[in-house]
């Protein structure tokens, strides 16, 4: 793969991936260091891209692994959260209670409180897909993880966020609480 | 499960349009009876788009392009282009500037005749109302002067090949 032409594409992700990396991190600084990180490894390994087609994911699976690595290796900052529970656990299908009209009544602040409220992996599968607008497959490529795995984080990211958002709703008064 | 028996999960990926083909129709078909699981297919939908609305879009921070390992002759034509950028932004900006100050005392003229000689038949609002006209003379003219500079200097910088008519390299 000439480094030109991929240079001339890998530009153009600078800022999905600078986003991506600031919802992983939380920190700016941590972010910028992340996709500069990104940016050197993508470039060293250009070769062993397949298509230019393929270098938008392969980039992401970049940081997503670098992201991780990072992680793993820092013992002061709290581990990747991996949840195996689901909305069983907090509240049936209450999430279902909560509508359009009551959505779109909730704050922008009280919506984006609750995506952070989501465990790390659920978070990243979702707004890989509803945010960056990838595949499962894509999301499934980055995660290192069966496609049904992603099936399954972004389903659940789904049934926690909706739940949250039907309690936020709820407490305002906006739309009704109830138990399926 | 919701109560009819439609997986969530599957409402899920139907939004997403990650069925294949065989599951989705098979959903169609479901949905085309249940009120229900329509409702909440209408609730995903909603979903993600205030989801999308909520993330904000950060800038990418001052400093972070010169740390990427782009190859040179990338980020000169990046530099050459927000440089020529800002150069057509000031040029556009003076121009607006001095186009404002030839045509204020003309304006301002027009403004004191008709505020101070309001003759006999005019009343004090058709006095207040040609100082607006006059106000409004003046800012379209600068303003229609400021367009016209604006649209020059691109349009030059464009005949000379010095920048793209597509959008930035960035998004």
């Amino acid at each position: 793969m000439p480094s030109d032409e991929f240079a001339a594409i890998a530009v153009g992700f600078l800022s999905a991936l600078y986003n991506t990396a600031f919802r992983l991190t939380r920190d700016q600084r941590e972010a910028e260091d992340l996709v500069q990180d990104t940016y050197v490894q993508a470039f060293r390994h250009a070769g062993e891209l397949r298509s230019l087609a393929a270098a938008r994911t392969w980039m992401f699976r970049i940081m997503y692994h670098r992201f991780v690595s990072n992680r793993r290796a820092s013992r002061s900052r709290p581990e990747f959260t991996v949840l195996g529970g689901g909305l069983e656990e907090s509240g049936g299908d209450r999430c279902l209670a909560l509508d359009p009209a009551a959505i779109a009544r909730l704050s922008r602040p009280s919506i984006a409180r609750a995506i952070e409220q989501l465990p790390d992996e659920w978070r990243y599968a979702f707004t890989m897909r509803v945010v960056e607008g990838f595949s499962y497959q894509e999301i499934a490529e980055m995660m290192d993880c069966p496609v049904g795995t992603v099936f399954s984080r972004i389903s659940r990211a789904r049934k926690q966020l909706m739940h949250a958002l039907a309690v936020e709703a709820a407490s305002f008064g906006i739309g009704k609480e109830h138990k399926r | 499960m919701t109560s009819c028996g439609a997986a969530f999960g599957t409402l899920s990926a139907y939004v997403d349009g990650e069925l294949n083909a065989s599951a989705e129709l098979e959903l169609r078909r479901h949905l085309d009876g249940c009120a229900r699981c329509r409702d909440s297919v209408a609730t995903l939908i909603s979903l993600n788009d205030a989801v999308a609305g909520a993330i904000d879009v950060k800038p990418i921070p001052h400093g972070l392009r010169e740390r990427l390992p782009i190859p040179q002759s990338d980020r000169r034509r990046s530099r050459g282009r927000s440089l020529l950028s800002a150069a057509v932004a000031i040029a556009a900006l003076l121009s607006a500037f001095f186009c404002g100050r030839w045509l204020e005392p003309r304006g301002a003229g027009r403004l004191r005749d008709a505020a101070e000689i309001p003759s006999s038949r005019q009343k004090p609002d058709a006095a207040i109302s040609a100082r607006d006209r006059a106000r409004d003379g003046m800012t379209l003219a600068g303003g229609g002067i400021f367009l016209e500079n604006l649209l020059r200097s691109d349009q030059s910088a464009l005949d000379l090949g010095l920048i793209g008519d597509s959008a930035g390299a960035d998004d």
